[in-house]
């Protein structure tokens, strides 16, 4: 039997927002009350517009802001109580692709020193292997060594974006969360970190939460979709299913905003 | 295409920008024209050179940080690059408007949707009323105008500031409507709501569009002519359909067989290796030359040439020989 990856129940975050002191509080359910699980070797995807909550999700599960409410269950280990050292033990199978910004890698260090720090900060490997490794990783994203001394303003989108992916598979994470991994590269490169990202997850057997705005992508990579609206899962199922037979209004609507 | 029915046209635009070890040209020929009441694409890649292409027709961009090297853009008879500031500004919002890519950030936040409006008929030294303003607010859909004329931005969603950013663009009935990518920052939701609007009224007041665009999609839905830049050059102009139906450069070929992969379902995507170049690797070639699948020697020794064929336009070297 598959095991579970990821089991999320009844999860919430509330934000409280005063304006002054005098003013009253106003609590704004940002994520309300979502449950699902994803087994290993699986797919999800995350679909839903600009503040509906999908990144709120990520950064939850990655335990970057804590819970509100419910629980995060981590390969059958409770993580939403643990304290941030117990936490970072398990920190190294929870890995994050961040969209590519400018602001995702430090612009004074080198790829080198990039890809090494999550190696050291997560005694990947022996000192003396630190060079192999980079090297090793490097191949796996399709860039070369001699890339090794460049800075990321030195690199494209798309090779930046191969580094970002780099880092995260240095941990040897078994879960990784991709934050719209692809819509601010161009039309002729996604493909490329698409075929990488479905490479790499064959290769090292990794399990993904994929969040995007984009239908064609999920479409590409999912077999299951979430579609969040408002903060809550308005559907959840095979992506082949809820794409063609969409039961809930708003994401019919979506579906009908693809342009033919 | 007869010369009468052009209403802009522009002709070996060039555009540098200057930085620490001199200038970087970074649109190195830039031809278009639009026909009344049509809608053109301009789409390319980051870095391509579109949006500068689109900002210096109507000399938008600051001259301490860049330059017009060279170009004519002819406009209604008059020569845009030769006009002082202020004959341009009798232009800019008036004849011709521009949507810029942040819309979010282009609406004034202390100023009421009723007076942003009205400003622009007042700037433009036009007829102004309550009456024209609520009228453009119901050509960009929105409901409840009498309300919405007292609000401010803040108290909109997104896509209301979209249309707003429209209506304000339109409510001085320009010949024409430059938009920057007017759908990247909305929601998937709403983008084909918002392009279904600018076809609208395209056909209503037969005003011409250029729309700026890294989205095939969009531009499919939208455009009747298509310009194709890579690399700071036009590399491709023609009919949309003629475009889809028969590509001549072999960038073009790509990227369609590029964007049809994904959408197919390919369980491999079909992908293009190797990335457009940056302004700091523009040379003396063909732009395309490394990435290209059907290069001569020939393609890396000079820029090629633009090439008419039957109405459409190419720049490869390889239609040269014919």
């Amino acid at each position: 039997m598959q095991c579970v990856a990821l089991k999320v129940q009844d999860l919430s975050k509330h934000f409280i927002i005063r304006k002054s002191v005098f003013s009253k509080k106003k609590i704004i359910n940002a994520v309300n009350k979502i449950s699902f699980e994803v087994k290993q070797y699986e797919s999800l995807g995350i679909i839903g517009e600009s503040g509906s909550g999908k990144t709120t999700i990520a950064n939850m599960l990655l335990k970057l802001i804590d819970s509100s409410e419910g629980s995060i269950e981590l390969f059958g280990v409770n993580i939403t109580k643990l304290s941030p050292d117990a936490m970072r033990s398990h920190r190294k199978d929870i890995q994050i692709i961040f969209q590519y910004t400018h602001a995702v890698l430090d612009p004074k260090m080198t790829i080198e020193e990039l890809i090494k720090e999550p190696l050291e900060i997560h005694k990947v490997v022996n000192e003396d292997e630190y060079d192999a490794e980079v090297d090793r990783l490097l191949t796996m994203v399709g860039l070369s060594s001699s890339e090794r001394k460049k800075f990321p303003s030195q690199l494209s989108g798309g090779q930046n974006q191969r580094i970002i992916i780099a880092r995260a598979i240095a941990t040897r994470a078994k879960l990784i969360i991709c934050d719209e991994p692809v819509s601010s590269l161009d039309v002729s490169v996604q493909g490329q970190i698409l075929n990488l990202l479905v490479k790499l997850k064959k290769e090292l057997g990794l399990t993904y939460v994929l969040i995007s705005h984009d239908l064609s992508v999920v479409k590409h990579m999912c077999n299951r979709i979430a579609v969040m609206y408002q903060g809550e899962i308005v559907e959840l199922g095979e992506t082949g299913k809820v794409l063609s037979n969409p039961t809930n209004p708003y994401t019919k609507k979506l579906i009908a905003s693809i342009l033919d | 295409m007869t010369h009468e029915n052009k209403l802009i046209e522009v002709t070996d635009l060039k555009v540098s920008f200057y930085h620490e070890s001199g200038k970087l040209q970074v649109v190195r020929g830039f031809d278009m024209s639009v026909e009344k009441g049509k809608i053109i694409g301009i789409l390319g890649e980051s870095g391509s050179g579109k949006t500068v292409s689109a900002t210096s027709i109507l000399k938008l961009e600051e001259d301490d940080v860049s330059s017009i090297d060279s170009g004519e853009v002819i406009f209604k008879g008059l020569n845009l690059m030769e006009l002082s500031e202020s004959e341009l500004r009798k232009i800019r919002g008036n004849r011709i408007s521009y949507i810029f890519q942040n819309a979010s950030s282009a609406l004034n936040p202390f100023k009421s949707i009723g007076k942003q409006l009205t400003e622009v008929l007042k700037n433009h030294k036009l007829a102004f009323s309550k009456e024209l303003v609520l009228q453009a607010l119901v050509e960009v859909g929105i409901e409840d105008t009498e309300t919405v004329y007292d609000m401010y931005p803040f108290q909109l969603s997104g896509g209301q500031n979209q249309r707003i950013m429209i209506a304000q663009c339109i409510i001085s009935r320009p010949d024409l409507l430059i938009a920057d990518e007017p759908t990247s920052s909305i929601d998937a939701s709403l983008r084909k709501i918002v392009l279904d609007l600018l076809k609208e009224i395209n056909k209503k007041n037969n005003m011409s569009i250029i729309i700026i665009t890294h989205d095939f999609d969009v531009a499919k839905y939208l455009c009747d002519r298509l310009v194709i830049m890579y690399g700071g050059l036009v590399v491709e102009e023609g009919p949309l359909n003629e475009i889809f139906a028969n590509p001549f450069h072999p960038y073009t070929k790509e990227l369609i067989v590029c964007a049809g992969s994904l959408k197919k379902g390919d369980e491999i995507v079909y992908t293009l290796e190797g990335s457009p170049p940056s302004p700091f690797e523009f040379a003396d070639e063909c732009p395309f030359a490394k990435r290209c699948k059907v290069r001569l020697p020939e393609c890396t020794s000079e820029i090629p040439r633009t090439l008419e064929i039957s109405g459409r336009k190419v720049r490869c070297i390889r239609y040269e020989k014919r």
